[in-house]
Formats: structure tokens, C-alpha cells, sequence
């Protein structure tokens, strides 16, 4: 409200207004406005008239930080008009009652009759005082007075709340906005990493690109700078020639006689001759102006482009080249040709040659790059550091390891002969060795990975487990060596000769000085054979039932390569003296360390049968602490990326449980299996009474086994919902074959096939027969579960044959061997 | 040295720093247990006068003039009432504020600028240490500029028939000087209350203001 509308609401007739505001209120301005609405103005107490009706008399009461200055006078201007209304203007509502002014007006008879709020920037408040009609008592006047005072101080009040609520809701629309706005823009930063992402991929596709390029680029400029090279020879020699046979034909004799042969050879013309000779002689050189009239040579056609080049190079080298098998991560590798395949089937392994790594490796970038000593040996492709005239293998394995840090890929090194030194001049990122005691050249920066082996490869499949065996000794006879050693294998190749032994010469063939270091002594000469390809090696040793090792060890505690392959093929093992940490396998091989020993242990072992319990403690031993996929694994955990090798096989039991009696067979199956490496899943229908204890047997890890009711919602899919690789699917007419699942979780890691059975007579289901192990003259049938994934999902097993084949599907299950006495009502099938 | 009559602001700062926070604002003759006591008798005395003269309602808008460490303002505001306490040692004030939290102000008696009005003044054994008889008009007129037109004035004094002074700083006046001193902004006295602890003479007199 303006001050001068205050004015005029209160004034009547013949009122005056007297402004007695402080000079630096800042209200005067707006006081003197009043004389517009008929209201005679007055500054201060001068020439105020006394005869007037009305008074409007104008405080300022002292602003915040003014304390100093007096309250108005309200009651001494009595006498100034007829009736005085005190207008008292002031910044706060709080200094009415500080400054006691409601005490003084009361006192001076008046009250608060109304307040305004003005339109001052400071003065936002004002009181009017004036002596109300009648003669109320103080207490009256006071009451009123704070009747006003805190109608406006609520009215303050409710302004305050209603913009405090409207600054409230704005804060909310503005809340409600922002968090839109940071969810777009999370919307966008999750966008602007994808295409952060995408930009990574893009970007190390086009490194690989721009690597290619600047190869291919630099071969086509060699190669360009050769072809010109030899363009300016032809072209040098081309000039000469000419050079000579404008010589030849602009000499005097060649002259005489052209002109002399085209004179006669126009006719006899008398006149004509002499001329005709003159032109002849005189003439141009027909010869020689068309040889000046032919392009030069290097104007033929351009030759191919670097791009091109590359491509067609690319396309040869790469002919053929398939993906490695399954789809999870890749490594690639230098290593040796057995060893390769070795890694083949514990991961998806890549060879590497010194010609074509660049391609493979741009082709698939691997999860990491693998080289191992025996890759680098002599023989193999990298090995003996190139070859005459080819490149140089060195200088290829340094570029190849400065290639994969420069893509950021890890490269290591795996000493896994024990060589104790690792290529000159190359930084791998990582670099282990087979033993702490042959840690190459001493780094500290080097790790211990022991020995292992794939058990798809090496395993006892197809052993031959009948007499008469000989002794096979793989290997070679390296002067160079260790002699206790060597004295200790020629004592065991002495023992073993009278006894059928065959050698196995690994450097059988080698030429130079190094040949007669390492061969073999003469009175051996004539056992000596050249080593077969890996897979006949492993047939003959397999047949032949004994395996010799010298050697061994590669360093103090730690088992030889041989010593675990020979174990895992199933054959006896006689070694050299050495000394192994692990008891299992110590026991399951032989130690000779003179001829004697050697002749007394070779006797026994050729009577002793293969794959006893002993042997199997140790076998059992390999799977679990000499995988070549652990080590794999544990060389990609080194370099910070993910997992690479094939998962192990895992064996899962499933059942279905349709009666109590029922509970109790499975019960008395799992009774009888000994190990705790399977899963056991258990679906009850719902009203048999079965606890869960009913069902474990004795060798049975309780937290392994799960079970269900059919009624709960769970059940659907459960069955098949394992993560096991093989299941055997349980049912009542299963024999509780003792060690049946162990059996199994072994076969099902030495083999890739889907169906496995442990003894013969199986073959009417065509399941793939294995036949070792002292499993009674029952089949045991398993099949991956992904093969049986259709009927674990509508939660069962295959519960017959006919069943399941009627269903068209694969199944799994017991298989009773007639001389059991058990029908022959279950098949495999597959 | 003794001030005191000369500067009783010193006086009360040197006291309430010297003696403990009972004593402090108590009777220094009694003991800290007994000192304990005189306010919670005095404090259920004030209670009873304001439930019977302003009313039962909680939330009564109090001012406790001179409220010393706070004892009487805490109490009053455990009864649920809203209190606010003003004193003029410094000390004192910060020791409130530390413990009963920030509803205390440093100000004088007779200084006193009230933001709001308040339902019941209470002044407790305060009035006759002021021994300037302006000082103590001036704040009689400060409680009757904050209290609103229907409250209540608690004060204690010996209200004897003629006033009389003890010591150096006491000076107890008599019941017509406060009658006619609070009569002037129309607070009626109600009641008067002898304490009846000890030898103590004070009394509490309640004076209303109402329409």
C-alpha cells in the first residue's frame, strides 16, 4: 500500500499531516506525495496549525542497528489538532515491542486501531495510533493494540508461509526437473560409454588396421624399390645395347654394305643406282629409328598396390585357417608341435609360426599369448633362430613381443624345460618356469608353474593291461648333463635291455658336432629307433606297459613331464632317484638308481597289473593338482584376464523319487559311491515321507545334495537347471555299483564323447566302451547335459528306455548286464 | 575485593564464576544439597502460582527475568510452557546455554527489548539485589512492556510494610512501592506466598494485568 493512500484512508476534512520521520528514513518523499490528495504537508513541528481537525503525525521508528535512537513521542502532540493520529512506520514488526511503543501508547491513551503493510523498500510496516472513541481503560487499549499488532505479524506470518510453501513447491518442480535431467544425463553418459566403448573397439580395430597398412606399406616400398632397382638395370642395359648397335649399324663398312645391297636390290638402273646407292649410304637407319620410336621399357603395366599385396599375401597365408573350436576366450602361442596339441584340448589354442603370427593374431586377438622353451628348441619353427636365407627367429620373437605390448596384449614365457635362461633382448609381461630351483637366470621377478597334463590327451585309455610288457625309454642321452644322472639312466637302460627295451631317440638323425653328444652308447645302438609321431608314441608306450624316465625331475620336489604323462597313460613308471613332495605320486612310480634295482623293479612291474589302487591314487592325484588347464588358468589370472581353459568335466547326479521304496535305492546307490565331487539332485513327490538323511550315504558330502518336492514351485526346470557337464540320471532299476560316479567323473574327463560306459557289453546301446576299472558287470551309462537338457527341463529324468526313445530324445541311465541276472530292459541311449 | 553496591553487574559475574551452579544463584549459607532443594521448593511455588493465576495450559509463553545458570527456565520448560531467560552475567548465561540449550539471552532487566510478548513474567529473588531504585522502576517498566494485556507478574521480595536493606546488595522494599510501581501499568497484585524455608522472609507475590 502507498504511504500517501495510509495518509488518505485516515484523513478527513481539514487534516494536516506533520512528518516527524527521521531525515534518513527515507519516508518524507513519500509523505510529501499527501499535498496531491488535499492534505496539507508539514516537515517537522514548524508552522504545524493548531486549528486543524485532524493530526497525522509520522514516526519512524529506528531500523535495525539504530538502537541508539529515542522512541517517538506519542504523547506530547496533543494539543497540536483537534484529534492526533500517530502513523508509526517501522522495518520490523518486532520493534513495536522492543522499543515498548505499545507501553507508550497506552499510556498516552491511545491504541493500535490499524497497520498496513507500505510500499517502502524499508519501512514495510506501519501502525496507526490514535485515541479510540469512549475512555476504554488502559487494559483495553492495550488488548487492542496487541490485537492489531499480532493480526499483522500473523498476516506476516501467513505471507511468509505461503512463500516459503511456494519457494517449497518451486524447490520441488525444481527437484523433480533436476532429477529428470541427471537421469538423462545418466541416459546419455551410459549412451556416451557405449559409444566410448564402440569407439575402443573401432579404435584398436583400426591400430590393428594402421599396423597392416604401415606393413603392408613398407613391403610395397621394398619391394617397389627393388622392382625399380632392377627397371634401371634392364633400363642400363637396354641403353648399352642400343648404344652398341647404333655403333654397329652407323659404321662405315655396315653403311656401305646396306647401301650397296638396296642399290642392287632395286633393279639394274644405271642412272637410278648411283642415287638410290647415295641414299642408301647417306640415309636414316630404318632399324634404329623404330627401335627410337618404341616406348622405353617401365611403361608397361603399374604394378600391384601395397593393399593389394597384402591381401593377396593374406589370403594365402590365412588359406584354410578355421576358428578355433568353441567360443569362449583364445590363446595363442609359441610352443613345440606336442605340446601344441597338448594345449589344444585344454583351450582354444592358436600356433603361432614366425610367418604367419601377424595375420592370426590380427585375425583373433587372444586373451593372451603363450611361449614356452620348448617352442624356441631346435627343430621347432622358431627354434635355431632362423634358417639360412628365411628370416631371422630372434629378431621375429622380438618383434612379435613388441607388437603384443604395443596392442597391449600380454605376452609370458613358460620355461618348461628348465633351460634356466630366457631369450635375449625380449621383456615378456610374465615369466614362469617348471621349478623354483630352475628359475631362468635367477630373476626374482620369475614364478613357479609346475608341470601338468592334459587328461584328454594323455590318459589310460586303451591300455594294453595283459602280459608281456617291455620297458620304452623316450628321450635322449645328453652328455651334456648332470652325470650322477646320466650314470643313473645308463644303468636303467642297461637294466631294461635284456628285457625287450626300445629307445626312443628324440635326436635320432641330428648332423653336426652336438650328434655325438648325445647319442646313445653303442652296445644301445641297435635298440635305438627313431621317435615316432605323438600319437604312435603314445600307442607303443601304451602297449609296451613301461615307461623309463631319466631325468625326471626339473627341479628339487617337482615331477618330470615324462613321470606325470606316463602316470596319466596308465603304465608303470621306473625313474632315476629323485625326490617328490607329493606321496601319491611317489609311490605310484618306481625308482632305480643302479642296475641292479633296475633289473629288480623291472621284474616285478612286469607282473604287477596296470591301473591298481595305487596307481589310481596317484592318477586321482594328477587330475587334481597337475591340470594343464589350472595352469592355464593361472597364467591368464597373472595377466588379469579372464579364464581360458575348457571347464573340467563335472559329474551330476539327478534323481526322481517316486516311492519310499525308491528313496531308499537311491539312498543305498549314494551309499555306495565314496567320492564327493557330484551334485546330487533329488526330486520327491510330495506325499512320500523322505528326509533328506534317508537318503546320504556315508561318502556323500550332505551340503552336496539338494531336494525338492514335484509340488514346489521351484521344481520346474530344477533338474536341469546344474551346471555339471555329465549327469547320471538315476532310476529305480540302477545297481549300486560301487564307485560308479567316480568311475565316470573320471572317464568323462579323459573324453570328449557324450555317452561313456565302463565295461563292455554295451555295445547293443552304442555307447562308447572304456574298459578299465574293477566296476562289476554292470554298465554305467552318462551322458552330457546338454544332451538330456529336454527332459530335465519338464522336470524328470529319462525314467525308461522306451521312453525316451519313443520321445525321440537322448537319455541315460543303468544298464543291466545279463549275467546279472537283471532284464535287459534298459538300454543306453544316445 | 567486595563490589557489589557500586557495580553489582561485577558483583554477579565475580559470584557466579566463584561458586558452583547452585550456590551461584542460591544462598551461599546453605549447602550444595540444600541449595538443591530451595529451587525445586521455589519452583513448584511458581509452578502452583502461575497454574492458578494464568492458567493450566501448557505452552504458556514465559519470561524468567534474571534467570541466573537457568535452573527455573529448564524447569519451567520441562512442564512444557516455552521460556525464555535473560540475565546479565555473561557467565552465567554461557553456562545455560551449554547445558539447557539456546533459549537464554545477555541482556539487563531494565534493557530488555522483548521480540514478542509473553504470558507470564517471573523474576525470581532477583529485584532486591537491584539497590538503584531507577534501575529497579526502570525494570519493572521493562517487564511490563513484555508482558501482554492479560498476564502475569511473579516477583519475590520481603514485601514488609516499609523497606529495609541487609548488607551491601540487598535491598528488600517494601509491598505498597511494588504495588504502586506495577499498579501505574495495571498489574493488580493477586497473592502473596511466604517461602517458609528456613529463616528465608521472601515472599512470592503474583500480579495481574487484565481487562
Amino acid at each position: 500500500m502507498r504511504i500517501a493512500d495510509i495518509l488518505f484512508s485516515h484523513a478527513v476534512p481539514g487534516a494536516l499531516v506533520v512528518d516527524l520521520t527521521a531525515e534518513t528514513a527515507g519516508l518524507s518523499s513519500h509523505a510529501a506525495l499527501s499535498p496531491e490528495l488535499g492534505l496539507p504537508y508539514r516537515r517537522g513541528l514548524a508552522g504545524a496549525s493548531e486549528g486543524a481537525a485532524l493530526a497525522l503525525v509520522l514516526h519512524s521508528l529506528p531500523a535495525r542497528g539504530q538502537d541508539d535512537a529515542p522512541p517517538p513521542d506519542l504523547s506530547g502532540l496533543a494539543g497540536l489538532a483537534q484529534r492526533v493520529a500517530h502513523i508509526v512506520f517501522s522495518d520490523r514488526i518486532e520493534a513495536f515491542l522492543e522499543l515498548g511503543i505499545l507501553d507508550l501508547a497506552t499510556r498516552a491513551g491511545h491504541a493500535l486501531s490499524s497497520t498496513h503493510i507500505t510500499e517502502h523498500r524499508v519501512f514495510r510496516f506501519a501502525g496507526v495510533f490514535e485515541r479510540p472513541e469512549g475512555e476504554p481503560t488502559s487494559s483495553r487499549l492495550r488488548l487492542m493494540s496487541e490485537y492489531r499488532l499480532d493480526k499483522l505479524a500473523l498476516g506476516e506470518l501467513e505471507r511468509a508461509l505461503a512463500k516459503a510453501t511456494r519457494e517449497r513447491d518451486g524447490m520441488k518442480a525444481s527437484l523433480v526437473e533436476a532429477r529428470a535431467g541427471r537421469e538423462r544425463l545418466r541416459e546419455e553418459i551410459r549412451g556416451l560409454q557405449a559409444d566410448h566403448q564402440q569407439l575402443r573397439v573401432e579404435h584398436r580395430l583400426l591400430g590393428v588396421e594402421y599396423q597392416r597398412m604401415t606393413r603392408a606399406r613398407d613391403e610395397a616400398l621394398g619391394q617397389a624399390g627393388a622392382a625399380q632397382d632392377q627397371v634401371q638395370a634392364y633400363q642400363a642395359r637396354l641403353a648399352a645395347t642400343f648404344l652398341a648397335l647404333e655403333r654397329s649399324r652407323g659404321s662405315f663398312a655396315f653403311r656401305l654394305g646396306r647401301a650397296t645391297w638396296a642399290a642392287k636390290s632395286a633393279g639394274v638402273n644405271v642412272f637410278a643406282m648411283p642415287r638410290r646407292w647415295l641414299r642408301g649410304f647417306r640415309g636414316r637407319d630404318e632399324v634404329l629409328e623404330k627401335l627410337r620410336e618404341r616406348p622405353r621399357l617401365g611403361g608397361g603395366a603399374p604394378l600391384e598396390s601395397p593393399a593389394e599385396l597384402v591381401g593377396i599375401e593374406k589370403s594365402v597365408l590365412l588359406l584354410g585357417l578355421e576358428p578355433a573350436a568353441g567360443p569362449g576366450p583364445m590363446i595363442a602361442g609359441v610352443v613345440g608341435s606336442r605340446f601344441a596339441v597338448e594345449l589344444a584340448a585344454s583351450a582354444r589354442f592358436r600356433p603361432l609360426a614366425p610367418h604367419d603370427w601377424r595375420h592370426l593374431l590380427e585375425a583373433e586377438l587372444p586373451a593372451y599369448v603363450l611361449v614356452t622353451a620348448d617352442g624356441l628348441l631346435p627343430g621347432a619353427a622358431w627354434g635355431d633362430w632362423g634358417t639360412p636365407g628365411g628370416r631371422d627367429g630372434a629378431a621375429m620373437l622380438r618383434e612379435l613381443v613388441a607388437w603384443c605390448r604395443g596392442m597391449q596384449l600380454p605376452i609370458v614365457y613358460w620355461d618348461t624345460i628348465g633351460a634356466g635362461q630366457v631369450p635375449p633382448g625380449v621383456r615378456f609381461d610374465a615369466v614362469f618356469a617348471v621349478g623354483a630351483g630352475r628359475a631362468p637366470g635367477g630373476r626374482p621377478t620369475v614364478e613357479v608353474l609346475l608341470p601338468a597334463v592334459e587328461p584328454l590327451v594323455w590318459n589310460p585309455l586303451e591300455v594294453a593291461r595283459v602280459c608281456p610288457r617291455h620297458p620304452i625309454f623316450v628321450g635322449a642321452f645328453d652328455r651334456r648333463g648332470d652325470r650322477v644322472e646320466l650314470a643313473a639312466t645308463e644303468a636303467l637302460l642297461g637294466a631294461a635291455a635284456g628285457r625287450g627295451l626300445e629307445i626312443f631317440d628324440v635326436h635320432r638323425g641330428l648332423q653336426g658336432p652336438l650328434a655325438s653328444t648325445v647319442r646313445f652308447p653303442d652296445e644301445l645302438q641297435a635298440l635305438v629307433r627313431r621317435r615316432p609321431p605323438a600319437e604312435a608314441e603314445r600307442s607303443a608306450i601304451k602297449r609296451a606297459g613301461i615307461l623309463l624316465c631319466g631325468n625326471p625331475s626339473a627341479g628339487p620336489g617337482v615331477p618330470s613331464w615324462d613321470v606325470l604323462r606316463g602316470l596319466a597313460m596308465g603304465v608303470h613308471v621306473v625313474s632315476t632317484p629323485l625326490t617328490l613332495d607329493d606321496p601319491e605320486l611317489t609311490q605310484a612310480i618306481e625308482l632305480a638308481g643302479d642296475q641292479a634295482s633296475a633289473a629288480e623293479a623291472l621284474d616285478r612291474l612286469a607282473a604287477r597289473p596296470l591301473l591298481d589302487e595305487v596307481w589310481r591314487r596317484g592318477f586321482d592325484r594328477i587330475l587334481a593338482g597337475y591340470s594343464l588347464r589350472d595352469r592355464l588358468d593361472r597364467i591368464a589370472e597373472r595377466c588379469g584376464v579372464a579364464a581360458v581353459a575348457e571347464p573340467p568335466a563335472r559329474l551330476a547326479v539327478i534323481a526322481r523319487v517316486q516311492s519310499a521304496a525308491e528313496g531308499r535305492a537311491l539312498g543305498g546307490f549314494l551309499a555306495a559311491q565314496t567320492v564327493q565331487s557330484a551334485e546330487v539332485r533329488v526330486l520327491v513327490d510330495a506325499e512320500i515321507e523322505i528326509e533328506i538323511d534317508a537318503l546320504l550315504g556315508e561318502g556323500i558330502d550332505s551340503a552336496r545334495v539338494e531336494m525338492l518336492r514335484a509340488t514346489d514351485p521351484r521344481a520346474s526346470g530344477w533338474l536341469g537347471d546344474s551346471a555339471a557337464t555329465h549327469v547320471l540320471c538315476w532310476s529305480a532299476s540302477t545297481p549300486e555299483l560301487a564307485d560308479a560316479v567316480a568311475e565316470l567323473s573320471r572317464a568323462a574327463a579323459l573324453t570328449e564323447v557324450d555317452v561313456l560306459a565302463l565295461t563292455p557289453g554295451t555295445g547293443a546301446s552304442g555307447a562308447v566302451v572304456y574298459g578299465y576299472g574293477p566296476l562289476p558287470a554292470e554298465a554305467v551309462v552318462a551322458v552330457r547335459r546338454t544332451a538330456v537338457l529336454g527332459h530335465l527341463g519338464e522336470g524328470r529324468p529319462p525314467e525308461d528306455a522306451a521312453a525316451a526313445l519313443a520321445a525321440g530324445g537322448t537319455g541315460c541311465l543303468i544298464e543291466a548286464h545279463p549275467a546279472a541276472g537283471r532284464a535287459d530292459s534298459n538300454r543306453s541311449v544316445a | 575485593m567486595t563490589v557489589g553496591l557500586q557495580d553489582p553487574i561485577s558483583f554477579w559475574e565475580q559470584r557466579h564464576a566463584a561458586l558452583d551452579p547452585w550456590a551461584a544463584g542460591g544462598d551461599r549459607g546453605l549447602t550444595a544439597e540444600e541449595n538443591h532443594e530451595f529451587y525445586a521448593f521455589r519452583l513448584g511455588r511458581i509452578i502452583e502460582l502461575i497454574r492458578r493465576h494464568a492458567g493450566g495450559e501448557r505452552g504458556r509463553r514465559i519470561l524468567d527475568a534474571g534467570c541466573g545458570r537457568g535452573h527455573f527456565t529448564d524447569g519451567l520448560r520441562r512442564c512444557g510452557h516455552q521460556v525464555s531467560g535473560i540475565d546479565t552475567s555473561q557467565t552465567a548465561i554461557a553456562w545455560a546455554i551449554e547445558h539447557y540449550g539456546p533459549h537464554f539471552e545477555q541482556s539487563s532487566l531494565h534493557g530488555f527489548r522483548p521480540r514478542a510478548l509473553f504470558d507470564v513474567v517471573v523474576c525470581i529473588d532477583v529485584l532486591f539485589h537491584v539497590l538503584d531504585d531507577e534501575l529497579w522502576r526502570a525494570s519493572l517498566s521493562s517487564f511490563g512492556r513484555a508482558a501482554s494485556a492479560e498476564s502475569v507478574l511473579v516477583v519475590t521480595d520481603a514485601f514488609r510494610p516499609r523497606r529495609f536493606t541487609l548488607g551491601n546488595y540487598i535491598v528488600h522494599r517494601s509491598a505498597d512501592e511494588y504495588d504502586h510501581a506495577l499498579g501505574e501499568m495495571d498489574f493488580v497484585r493477586r497473592q502473596l506466598v511466604p517461602y517458609q524455608f528456613g529463616s528465608n522472609p521472601n515472599q512470592f507475590a503474583a500480579y495481574c494485568r487484565s481487562v
